[in-house]
């Protein structure tokens, strides 16, 4: 799964970060950031892949939300 | 994690989704983007996403600020602020979204298995509540460490609980830190080089 072209930005997973965070003085260091939006990348791309695998499995021709409601269990589990 | 779902308003581009019966699983709008605030969404009887969590972070279920000229003057500031934050996540959402949006054409290309918009929506929706917890998470790990920095330890350690999922963080972190220490000895490199030069060059002028 790896040379995805699109993955999140580095400003947007600072921003994204920094919305939900409790205390103001909290930082996030460049390459914690990176690896920040590496996880991102990755748990969107799992999430699209399983479900793409759970219609594969179920004979469909398109990846519906029932799909996604199958994988979401174990996804978050993994997460 | 609750999916809010309401039913497509009538004017929505011209597909055959037909409006769902009660309590059915119809198709959802993802218009959270693209309209704003509106009335509190009616809760579906028998609705199965209802009950989970105490409308956390229900983005479309928020009333607009109020109306009422009458309102004292902090109110109506705390409802600007609260308004202006209110749109401060609706567009970080958009982003995600948009960036959601381009990993799943990837995915759909790649697997020849196109993806229907209310799935994108529902996992778009998931990474920004994801980003919630991951942040709490990092902000008490970096705490508990008596440091008010994040740093890559704690992103390890957030990628517990899957063990491929830690090797591959790990080598990536690996990478990232062979990376730099590579650009620093580039940098190095390069500073000596343009020391000896210039110390050439002005020998070179003491000379001739």
């Amino acid at each position: 799964m790896e040379g995805a072209g699109g993955g999140f930005r580095k400003d947007l997973v600072s921003k994204l970060l920094r919305v939900h965070f409790t205390d103001g003085k909290t930082k996030v260091g460049g390459d914690a950031l990176q690896l920040m939006a590496e996880l991102l990348t990755i748990f969107v791309v799992e999430a699209a892949v399983r479900s793409v695998r759970q219609a594969q499995a179920e004979d469909l021709a398109l990846v519906d939300v029932d799909q996604l409601e199958k994988v979401l269990p174990q996804l978050l589990l993994d997460f | 994690m609750a999916l809010r779902r309401r039913a497509p308003p009538p004017d929505r581009e011209g597909t055959s989704l037909e409006r769902p019966p009660e309590g059915a699983r119809g198709a959802t709008t993802w218009s959270f983007a693209l309209c704003p605030p509106a009335r509190p969404v009616a809760r579906r009887r028998g609705g199965k996403y209802d009950a989970l969590l105490p409308a956390t972070a229900s983005f479309c279920s928020r009333a607009p600020a109020g109306v009422c000229p009458a309102v004292m003057e902090e109110e109506e500031e705390g409802a600007a602020e609260e308004q202006q934050r209110f749109s401060y996540r609706q567009r970080l959402k958009a982003a995600v979204h948009y960036t959601v949006g381009c990993l799943c054409e990837e995915v759909a290309s790649d697997k020849e298995m196109p993806f229907s918009k209310q799935t994108i929506a529902a996992i778009s929706e998931l990474t920004f509540r994801q980003c919630e917890t991951f942040a709490k998470d990092l902000e008490m790990f970096a705490r508990h460490a008596k440091r008010s920095t994040i740093n890559t330890e704690d992103v390890k350690l957030l990628a517990r609980r899957s063990n491929s999922l830690l090797k591959y963080i790990t080598e990536k972190n690996e990478e990232l830190t062979q990376f730099n220490t590579e650009q620093k000895a580039k940098k190095k490199k390069k500073l000596e080089d343009d020391n000896t030069k210039s110390v050439a060059a002005a020998a070179d002028k003491d000379g001739s």
